[in-house]
């Protein structure tokens, strides 16, 4: 899979989870939601493993380090070259 | 009870029972429905559609009513 996708991927999945989150936050017991919610964490995490192990660490702190050390290798998640393009968005219904 | 039909009774309930006074304000509860595809929800801005409301500057419902009160011109 390209980074790109794989990023893709993690981004829409790691939204999905904060979002659940806020929700769960005021529906502590909602089963439907808490099923949803972990089921997306394991597939966001699932993910993010594939991607370091690709591509190296999405945090300087609490991601897996490799072979060697590739934190200091850029682009930094917060360059513009990082991030993948996400066309057509933003558009009104 | 599937969670569309829990919904639909609680908003009725909730309507019956919340009588609010004046200056007394409540928010509906939300209650788990449908999520938007993946990619759908990072593109609005939220996985939940009843939270999807781009903001247009003005109330998306305002009653007849209302506007006749306040004498709005040129409002949908």
């Amino acid at each position: 899979m390209e980074r790109d996708e794989l990023l893709k991927d993690l981004t829409i999945l790691d939204f999905m989870a904060v979002d659940l989150g806020l929700f769960l936050n005021t529906h502590e017991n909602d089963r439907e939601a808490l099923l949803t919610y972990n089921s997306i964490i394991e597939r966001a995490d699932r993910v993010r493993q594939t991607y370091e192990k690709m591509y190296g660490p999405l945090c300087s702190f609490r991601s897996y380090g490799g072979d060697y050390w590739r934190w200091p290798e850029e682009p930094w998640p917060w360059e513009e070259e990082f991030n993948f393009e996400f066309s057509g968005g933003g558009e009104e219904r | 009870m599937d969670n569309a039909c829990i919904k639909a009774t609680w908003h009725r309930e909730m309507d019956q029972n919340m009588q609010k006074g004046l200056a007394e304000a409540y928010i509906p509860f939300q209650i788990y429905d449908q999520i938007y595809e993946p990619e759908v929800g990072l593109r609005r801005g939220t996985i939940f559609p009843e939270l999807d409301k781009p903001y247009s500057g003005k109330s998306l419902k305002l009653s007849a009513k209302f506007k006749s009160i306040y004498q709005m011109e040129g409002e949908e």
